[in-house]
């Protein structure tokens, strides 16, 4: 109780390194503990970067574009198909004639279409693209779609799929490191608090190794708190746990060295 | 104060034994190219009060620290006989930057030296505390956070701190510069006192010329890393 009380008055002392800690602690035993839980609220985060080439399609009012736009997402080879809002129709229109070379203005046409934005799978072969393009055109009346050309992805746009890519695979151990080093962080900000009181304590009582024992018993107390809010969360992985604990015990090691008075 | 005492601590001048605590024998200690002291040679009988004299540079916060254990001399040796077969002396010491903890309050810093093995229970120590708060005259000051305290406050808040840990020997470095003389005269009575009921050793870093005169004790005099005198500070 004695060193736990000293600890807490510590904390108490000083607020804000404390909140930190402990904030830290929590967050990296749970971390690890709920390694499953982290990754796929990660997954969630990072958009999705399997998107390759894609196209443009006018459908004619009198078609059930909605209808196409959901057999097409269906198939397999295609990523996404996007629905167009006015404005985005305007502007493929306009890109339209521009490749024509037609000084029109789109506005002025009295253009009644539906458009459809096909996105394969990324490194879908041309074969494969041509016979999607083909059964998106059979699924309507003769002249009823337009099909633009397949657009290649774009550099930008490849490079950021490869980043997400490289995000969803280190992400979690790029989040894990980011808290470790945080923890680590406020574990010597508040080491030096120990290493004060520690200090006092030991030139005016008779005791020894006073910042090991108070790390051992406030460091573990925080450890087991942790783990209590991680089993909450459901059945943790124990061997990540183990992990934390081995993190914890090299903590609480650093303060087994002799205490100095830097104040 | 004295009247309720662990039996463990009970001591008196009448059961101390005698004969030196410390025992410096050619002590020398160097940081780097600089000599702090140089072939000092002294012996400290339990129950003594001495005042460690010299200018600034002297080599006194050497002495004492070479005294309290926290520096190792880089020649000679040290001699700390023990008071007895099982317990080593334990020495307090009033640092000369008093080493308070800032963000605690005058009596969070004393109940530092609360150690229960010390005290039949904690009225006892709390007892002890007000007592001497009263003496020195900070009892109504305790409530106050060091970072807010005055000078003379923090040095007394040091100095009660180090007497609450009971201890055998007392090393205090210029622990009275921000007090008046009758102040500093107050803390020596208290410090005679406990010198007297239970044999405490006292040796003290000082430039007040005054105190030194006003009471008994041994001067050890350091001049350049040199223990040039040794001896009652009439003689001086």
């Amino acid at each position: 109780m004695f060193y736990l009380k000293h600890f807490f008055k510590i904390l108490a002392k000083s607020p804000i390194r404390s909140f930190f800690l402990f904030f830290f602690s929590v967050l990296l035993v749970f971390s690890l503990g709920q390694k499953q839980l982290i990754e796929s609220q990660f997954l969630k985060l990072i958009p999705d970067s399997k998107a390759g080439a894609s196209f443009y399609a006018l459908i004619s009012a009198t078609e059930s574009y909605e209808s196409i736009a959901t057999k097409v997402g269906m198939l397999p080879g295609v990523f996404k198909v996007e629905v167009l809002n006015e404005k985005q129709i305007q502007e493929e229109i306009t890109n339209i004639f521009g490749s024509l070379q037609l000084e029109m203005n789109p506005q002025e046409l009295d253009l009644n279409y539906a458009g459809i934005k096909v996105i394969f799978n990324k490194d879908l072969k041309p074969r494969s693209q041509d016979l999607v393009r083909d059964y998106l055109v059979r699924l309507g009346s003769e002249g009823s779609i337009t099909l633009g050309s397949v657009k290649a992805i774009d550099s930008v746009q490849d490079k950021r799929a490869e980043f997400f890519n490289v995000l969803k695979q280190w992400g979690y151990s790029l989040y894990l490191l980011i808290i470790t080093i945080f923890w680590f962080i406020t574990l010597i900000l508040v080491k030096t608090k120990i290493f004060e009181t520690s200090y006092i304590l030991q030139q005016y009582q008779r005791k020894n190794r006073i910042a090991l024992k108070l790390a051992l018993n406030g460091l573990g107390l925080i450890f087991i708190f942790s783990v209590g809010i991680t089993f909450a969360a459901g059945m943790p992985q124990l061997i990540n746990i183990l992990f934390a604990f081995a993190a914890f015990v090299v903590a609480v090691i650093l303060h087994a060295t002799d205490v100095r008075w830097n104040g | 104060m004295f009247a309720n005492k662990s039996t463990q601590h009970q001591r008196t001048k009448m059961n101390v034994p005698h004969g030196p605590i410390f025992y410096l024998e050619d002590v020398s200690v160097q940081f780097g190219e600089i000599r702090a002291l140089k072939n000092v040679q002294l012996s400290v009988e339990r129950g003594e009060i001495i005042f460690v004299t010299g200018a600034s540079g002297a080599g006194k916060t050497t002495l004492l620290r070479v005294l309290s254990g926290d520096q190792e001399p880089t020649q000679g040796r040290i001699i700390r006989p023990q008071m007895s077969g099982k317990k080593s002396l334990y020495i307090s010491n009033v640092f000369q930057d008093l080493r308070l903890m800032g963000k605690y309050t005058c009596e969070e810093n004393l109940m530092f030296a609360y150690d229960p093995a010390l005290y039949t229970s904690k009225n006892e120590f709390i007892t002890d505390m007000q007592e001497l708060s009263r003496i020195l005259g900070i009892r109504d000051r305790l409530h106050l956070k060091v970072s807010e305290a005055n000078g003379g406050l923090k040095q007394k808040v040091a100095i009660i701190r180090s007497l609450l840990t009971r201890p055998d020997v007392l090393i205090a470095d210029e622990p009275t510069s921000s007090l008046d003389t009758e102040n500093a005269r107050r803390l020596f009575d208290i410090l005679n006192l406990y010198n007297a009921k239970r044999g405490l050793t006292v040796i003290w870093a000082t430039h007040n010329k005054e105190l030194i005169k006003s009471f008994t004790g041994r001067i050890i005099h350091l001049d350049n890393g040199r223990l040039v005198y040794s001896g009652h500070a009439c003689f001086i």
